[in-house]
């Protein structure tokens, strides 16, 4: 009993699948692919790839919420939304170039995010999720209707300096904010903050008497959330060289749910492969169809329905099968 | 068997005066009890008696309409309940209450990181800390070679054993236990019984505890506490409760599912 060495603690949840070495072998390619790509791409495939980064920051940042805390937010893209304007604002009035306004998103994203949090918090499940809607769309509304600072419907300009105009610089700026921002969050996933997160989700009740103030940690965890949604929509303001009322919007909150959805909530590199497949639909869709979120949806259902751990989720299990197989 | 009564001592949680009403509907009607350090105290009553719900106010679930809750000198009656378990009140629940999804030493080791404090770092990783100590814990209620099962996977017994390692990583000083044999076999409910004596026994931890087996009760029982519709009847040692005359009116009386 006494000689019996200790089990590992981590062997769990899914996400350990895979070794530590065949992960960093598989992160590592990919990361180092991921640069060289602006050397073989071309432009218009250079501008579908940015705008695959910054979706899966925003699906990734989104899941701390779905996927870590268990908490159905559904107003995410208002931090989305003012990420993009605290970039085009500082342009604008204070003629902030850009990158130093992205430096100021996570934190404008992330104070709004803290008081919406603040009350939102304090409810649970749907009504969370029916608050979360409600104050997305009343910043929404603010936006929109505020023509004296935020350029209301009209959208706001956003000028990138001469060096980061072409597309492959571009690229590259936004391929490394990304990937910090990845890591960042990646970290704070297998934090103990995080593991108090997952915690909650498992069982709050429980959670509460091992001594965690749970509110505290949602409004943590919303609050983090926001703030790396605001660095997503930093990088989209000046890609479309405008920051619009509709990035605010409800119907935008729904792309990071189905994103995480459809690669799968409970592994990280989930929702970055819902991200690939919901930019790739999209990009192929609207050649054919003016309703490329309901195409995406279709393909969500499915998901959800037949592999309910998403893609991603799938893509383990299948790999876990073949390697027992092999031995 | 009656187990020996400790010497008095100061109490370590005092509750008084305390009621809670749900609507019109009084569940506690001014009820005062005292739990002294390191004793073993039992609430039995029939159900709808009060004894789940005084667990509650005590553990702080419920916040009482009237009275007070005292841990030691402080008084905790509006202290939320994530600062009583910090500060040293632990409980179990009647309907075992643990992270499935986590392993068995997961569990245990997530219980160790919130009550010392690390949760609140979003940049300390969980890794592997602590997994001496959740071992040691595991190994203290006698599952030690679980660790790597999923806490889902448990059988009944095994899984209260789990929820009472969970208790112990805070290294409490009071123990509130919500029918901590319910739904076991006889072997189950032996090693959790046991576990009870010991801690009282060997670390001077105070366990209060709700029970429908009335022969567990007086056989581990220091003091007892009669509970019938919300107010406290009787309140003493084994041997005095049993002999109550009121104690064998509420049983007996009413034909309730618990059997003296």
């Amino acid at each position: 009993m006494t000689a019996q060495p200790l089990p590992p603690l981590q062997p769990a949840a899914g996400s350990a699948a895979l070794s530590m070495r065949t992960k960093t072998v598989i992160v590592g390619g990919l990361i180092i692919g991921l640069y060289l790509l602006p050397f073989v791409l071309g432009e218009s495939y250079l501008f579908l790839s940015i705008d695959f980064l910054i979706m899966a920051l925003f699906a990734v940042s989104y899941n701390l919420l779905l996927g870590q805390a268990g908490m159905l937010s559904f107003g995410h893209a208002a931090y989305y939304g003012l990420g993009a304007y605290t970039v085009a604002i500082l342009f604008n009035k204070l003629a902030v170039p850009v990158y130093i306004g992205l430096l100021a998103s996570p934190f404008i994203a992330g104070a709004i995010a803290l008081a919406v949090g603040w009350f939102a918090v304090r409810v649970t499940g749907m009504y969370f999720a029916m608050l979360t809607l409600a104050f997305g769309q009343l910043l929404h509304t603010v936006v929109m209707g505020w023509y004296g600072f935020t350029g209301g419907d009209d959208g706001l300009p956003v000028m990138p300096p001469d060096w980061l105009l072409p597309a492959r610089n571009y690229y590259l700026f936004v391929l490394t904010v990304t990937l910090v921002s990845l890591a960042a969050l990646r970290l704070i996933t297998l934090s103990a903050f995080g593991t108090a997160l997952n915690a909650i989700r498992e069982n709050r009740q429980r959670a509460i008497f091992v001594g965690l103030g749970v509110r505290n940690y949602e409004l943590g965890a919303f609050v983090i959330a926001g703030a790396f949604a605001g660095i997503a929509g930093a990088m989209r303001a000046p890609l479309q060289q405008m920051a619009f009322p509709s990035l605010l919007h409800w119907s935008q909150s729904a792309e990071p749910v189905l994103m995480a959805l459809a690669g799968g909530i409970y592994t990280f590199a989930g929702p970055i492969v819902g991200a690939a497949i919901f930019v790739f639909t999209n990009f192929v869709i609207t050649t054919y169809s003016e309703y490329p979120l309901l195409v995406f949806g279709v393909i969500v259902l499915l998901v959800v329905l037949y592999l309910p751990g998403g893609v991603a989720g799938a893509v383990i299990a299948a790999w876990e099968r073949l390697r027992r197989r092999a031995r | 068997m009656t187990a020996p009564s400790p010497s008095p001592s100061p109490a370590i949680v005092s509750v008084t005066s305390v009621s809670m009403h749900f609507g019109g509907f009084r569940a506690l009607d001014d009820v005062s009890i005292d739990l002294q350090r390191g004793e073993i105290h039992a609430i039995i009553g029939p159900n709808g008696a009060g004894k789940s719900t005084l667990l509650n106010v005590i553990s702080g679930l419920l916040r009482p309409t009237r009275g007070d809750v005292h841990y030691g000198d402080q008084r905790i009656t509006h202290v939320p309940p994530h600062r009583r378990a910090r500060l040293g009140i632990a409980r179990s629940f009647q309907i075992t209450s643990i992270f499935t999804g986590f392993t068995v030493h997961q569990n245990v080791q997530l219980a160790l990181l919130a009550q010392r404090g690390d949760c609140r770092h979003p940049f300390r990783l969980t890794g592997e800390r602590y997994r001496d100590e959740a071992h040691e814990l595991l190994a203290r209620v006698q599952i030690a070679g679980m660790g790597a099962r999923m806490g889902g996977e448990l059988a009944a017994g095994d899984r209260k054993r789990l929820e009472f390692a969970i208790a112990l990583a805070g290294d409490p000083q009071v123990l509130l236990l919500d029918e901590p044999t319910a739904g076991m076999s006889g072997a189950e409910r032996e090693i959790v019984v046991g576990i009870i004596r010991s801690l009282s026994a060997e670390r001077q931890i105070s366990v209060l505890f709700t029970e429908h087996d009335i022969d567990m009760v007086f056989d581990n029982a220091h003091r007892i506490t009669v509970m019938h519709q919300g107010r406290r009847l009787v309140q003493g040692t084994p041997a005095a409760v049993r002999s109550d005359p009121r104690v064998r009116d509420v049983y007996l009386g009413e034909g309730d599912d618990a059997h003296v």
